[in-house]
């Protein structure tokens, strides 16, 4: 592909519905004559991009999109760093789940609760029909 | 508590068996949650402890937990005292919620 047709994709491509700005566009001739070519490049890559899209080239009838065509490379990328955002997440919220109770503690557990206000685990089970479970 | 279970009920019934086995397990064992305490050295979470539960054979992370606190403070437990039983998504939205306002306030503060 010289540096004109990307361009010129490029250009295409954000005139396209369903194509993100940015990915090169490609016809589904193109596409097909330039697999092998494409497959060839991006097989002898070895760094991953910084975005999946980098180097996505998107394949659809009249340049409409509808395929993208990504490194092998920048997929497995994005799998690892979509995992490694997921584990963080978890994290995240884990320590935003204490702190809920924390703040729950200072509002709830101010004074000790006086043992007439307590309901026993026996009235609660029976209230909820759980009696056996006390046998357990 | 009978609010907490109820709308558990509402979500799964078998959720309250859970919650209630659990519940029964703590009397003999006290300690079997996971103490807050060593993580956050905070005065208000001194003894309390959380347990995770979920519907039994459900894959994935437990949905669910009941918070608890050993009461007396001091010296060995004579009362399990059970505070919240729910979804762990209302404690992080309740987390959420209070430090907004928490941070709304102290720009208010700022700007006066």
């Amino acid at each position: 592909m010289t540096r004109g047709d990307t361009t010129k994709s490029r250009t295409t491509n954000a005139r396209s519905r369903g194509v993100r700005a940015g990915v090169p566009a490609l016809t589904l001739e193109e596409g097909r004559q330039r697999l092998h070519e494409l497959a060839n490049r991006a097989s002898r890559l070895v760094k991953p991009s910084g975005s999946l899209l980098d180097r996505a080239q998107s394949v659809g009838p009249y340049r409409r999109g509808g395929l993208l065509l990504v490194p092998e490379i920048d997929a497995m990328a994005m799998v690892v760093r979509l995992e490694q955002a997921e584990q963080e997440r978890d994290g995240l919220l884990d320590e935003l789940e204490d702190v809920g109770i924390v703040l729950l503690a200072q509002e709830r557990l101010a004074e000790p609760t006086p043992p007439g206000r307590l309901i026993p685990l026996e009235e609660l089970a029976r209230e909820f029909g759980r009696e056996h479970l006390l046998a357990e | 508590m009978s609010a907490d279970l109820r709308e558990l009920a509402t979500e799964d019934e078998r959720l309250v068996d859970v919650a209630l086995g659990l519940m029964v397990r703590l009397r003999a064992d006290p300690w079997l949650g996971e103490d807050l305490w060593e993580r956050y050295n905070m005065r208000p979470i001194k003894d309390c402890r959380k347990l995770r539960f979920d519907l039994p054979g459900r894959r994935g992370r437990p949905r669910y937990r009941i918070v608890y606190r050993n009461e007396p403070l001091d010296g060995a437990p004579g009362l399990v005292r059970i505070w919240s039983v729910g979804p762990r998504e209302d404690l992080i939205a309740y987390a959420r919620a209070v430090t907004r306002i928490t941070r709304e306030s102290a720009r208010r503060r700022r700007r006066t």
